[in-house]
């Protein structure tokens, strides 16, 4: 008997045989980019005994606790483990258990850490040059071999893989290399910047030499005999309208007179004269003949009132009548003229929509998604310059 | 891809560009656009203002970028993007695979892909925050590192670094791995 079987009672188990009759595999995610890699490792199987087929939740989380120091103790590090174990000749996994570690960075089959240390104004990591460890590296190390502090990010491969990364603070200032490479980086973007410029204004100039620049001046002249003509045209423009601004005041004023020789003066003339005799009857105190010639005089001026009021009531008729006529004409020619809108926005619409489908047109390609714990991965084949 | 472009683009000039697409084609479009100083520029302070939403909506504390050569002359980003609560990591991981899977289905995504030859997209959760890893050629480095390098830098700076800092370290291979 191999294994403990369901129907059987507690007591008949032989633990001893359990442990014997099993084999583990340990895998180690290193990274959360990779997938999980076949290691080398044999934990110690009475740990794996407990972990496995412990009595109860105590001895199986104690088993945890113990694999996670041996892990440590031994320098394989932290990352996530798997551990499987598998009967005799069986490809099959009887049981698994994955164990996080992530108080310590993976140090399993790394036998190379590049140190690399981030710029705080760019947020770039920039490589410390020649500081490379065939171990992981204490505080004390880096400090020393970087020659400043900050925020690190130490890369482990094996051989040429790149197997895990860890990030470490150090509380110091940070090297004074990695001031004057980011110092060279935002140069270099200033120097880009002022190589342009001086390139697109050696352009210009070389524009303006030989053939060009005779093509040049000849465009200059005729410019200038344009603004010139321009001038002359407005010019005349100016004398014409002048001209014309002085008849128009000339006939202003001969209206003015006519109408003030035929109405204005003479009632002037006629309302002074009655002034005159009446104060002439007055003096003489001939009151009744002043009084009449007063009323005679007031009538004219209150039948030329009532003439005006019926006058302008007449207009204001007038202009109703045509103003209503103008609306219903402007609200028909409104309408019109949304009707149109309407349908030439519809045409626009559509030729829109027409060059949306080419500027969003779906490319027939088959993109390959791979997922995994905690994140994807997108591969384009066939990708070609 | 639309919704990208209205929001780095005016209307009208949304409208033109369709126009020039349709007469010039999508890849030299692209070629010709990233020449234009003042498209990298607009393209720059819409990058800023794509960062400022993601960092308000992700609470990204802020971000740092390692840039590496791998194999076949390529080179890879690696953007974290430093954010602690797990449940917008998760977020943040979930919607980026569904838009990127729409948006690079466009021809015009290819066109970009093929240009700056980009064959590799990465990005998962870490201790840190949300890691994306996308492998291109140097050009495509060098466009990111000056729209990121820039950002960092306050904006308002534009141009592209005449040679990337060149950090080998050897490249990545894939062999080994048992899958996940």
């Amino acid at each position: 008997m191999l294994f403990k079987k369901r129907d059987q009672p507690e007591e008949e188990v032989e633990v001893e045989e359990v442990v014997l009759n099993f084999y583990p595999i340990v895998r180690l995610k290193p990274h959360p980019s990779r997938g999980f890699i076949k290691t080398d490792i044999t934990p110690p199987l009475e740990i794996l005994q407990d972990l496995f087929f412990g009595e109860d939740d105590e001895v199986r989380k104690n088993a945890e606790e113990r694999l996670k120091e041996w892990f440590k103790e031994e320098g394989y590090g932290g990352g996530v483990w798997k551990i499987e174990i598998y009967a005799p000749e069986s490809k099959t996994p009887l049981k698994t258990k994955t164990i996080k570690i992530l108080d310590e960075p993976v140090k399993y089959g790394i036998d190379r850490w590049v140190v690399y240390v981030k710029s705080p104004r760019s947020g770039r990591f920039y490589r410390a040059e020649g500081v490379e460890y065939d171990h992981y590296p204490s505080h004390e190390e880096l400090l020393e071999d970087i020659g400043g502090g900050g925020i690190i990010k130490l890369v482990g491969y094996s051989g040429n893989k790149k197997m895990t990364e860890h990030r470490i603070k150090i509380d110091a200032p940070e090297p004074q290399w990695l001031l004057e490479k980011d110092d060279s980086f935002h140069s270099e973007l200033i120097k880009t910047l002022e190589e342009r410029k001086k390139k697109a204004l050696e352009e210009v100039l070389s524009d303006v030499k030989g053939d060009k620049l005779t093509k040049l001046n000849k465009e200059i002249d005729e410019i200038k005999e344009m603004i010139m003509e321009e001038k002359l045209k407005e010019l005349r423009e100016l004398i014409e309208s002048l001209k014309n601004k002085k008849e128009e005041i000339g006939k202003e004023e001969s209206k003015t007179n006519f109408f003030d020789l035929m109405f204005t003066k003479p009632y002037e003339i006629k309302l002074e004269l009655s002034k005159e005799l009446i104060k002439g009857y007055i003096d003489r105190g001939d009151l009744e003949t002043a009084k009449q010639l007063l009323m005679e005089t007031l009538p004219d001026g209150a039948s030329a009132l009532v003439s005006l009021i019926t006058g302008l009531g007449q207009l204001a008729n007038v202009s109703a009548t045509y103003l209503q006529r103008k609306m219903e004409r402007e609200s028909w020619k409104i309408e019109q003229r949304e009707k149109k809108e309407e349908k030439s926005s519809e045409k626009r619409e559509e030729s829109e929509r027409q060059e949306e489908d080419v500027l969003f047109k779906e490319a027939d390609i088959d993109i390959k998604v791979e997922e995994f714990e905690g994140g994807y991965r997108i591969k384009l084949g066939g990708v070609e310059a | 891809m639309k919704k990208f472009l209205e929001m780095i683009l005016p209307k009208e000039a949304l409208n033109k560009l369709s126009e020039y697409i349709k007469k010039v084609g999508f890849a030299p479009f692209i070629e010709m656009a990233m020449k234009s100083q003042q498209f990298r520029q607009l393209l720059k302070k819409k990058f800023e203002e794509l960062w400022n939403d993601l960092r308000e909506k992700y609470e990204i504390e802020d971000y740092d970028y390692l840039i590496e050569e791998v194999d076949g002359g390529k080179c890879k980003l690696e953007i974290t993007l430093l954010m602690s609560d797990e449940g917008k990591k998760d977020e943040f991981v979930e919607r980026s695979k569904n838009a990127l899977q729409k948006t690079l289905k466009y021809e015009l995504s290819q066109s970009f892909v093929q240009k700056y030859q980009i064959d590799d997209i990465k990005c998962y959760k870490t201790d840190e925050g949300v890691c994306v890893e996308v492998v291109g050629n140097r050009e495509f480095c060098r466009l990111l590192e000056s729209l990121l390098g820039g950002v960092k830098y306050g904006g308002g700076k534009e141009g592209e670094i005449g040679e990337s800092e060149s950090e080998e370290v050897g490249g990545e291979g894939e062999g080994g791995e048992e899958g996940v």
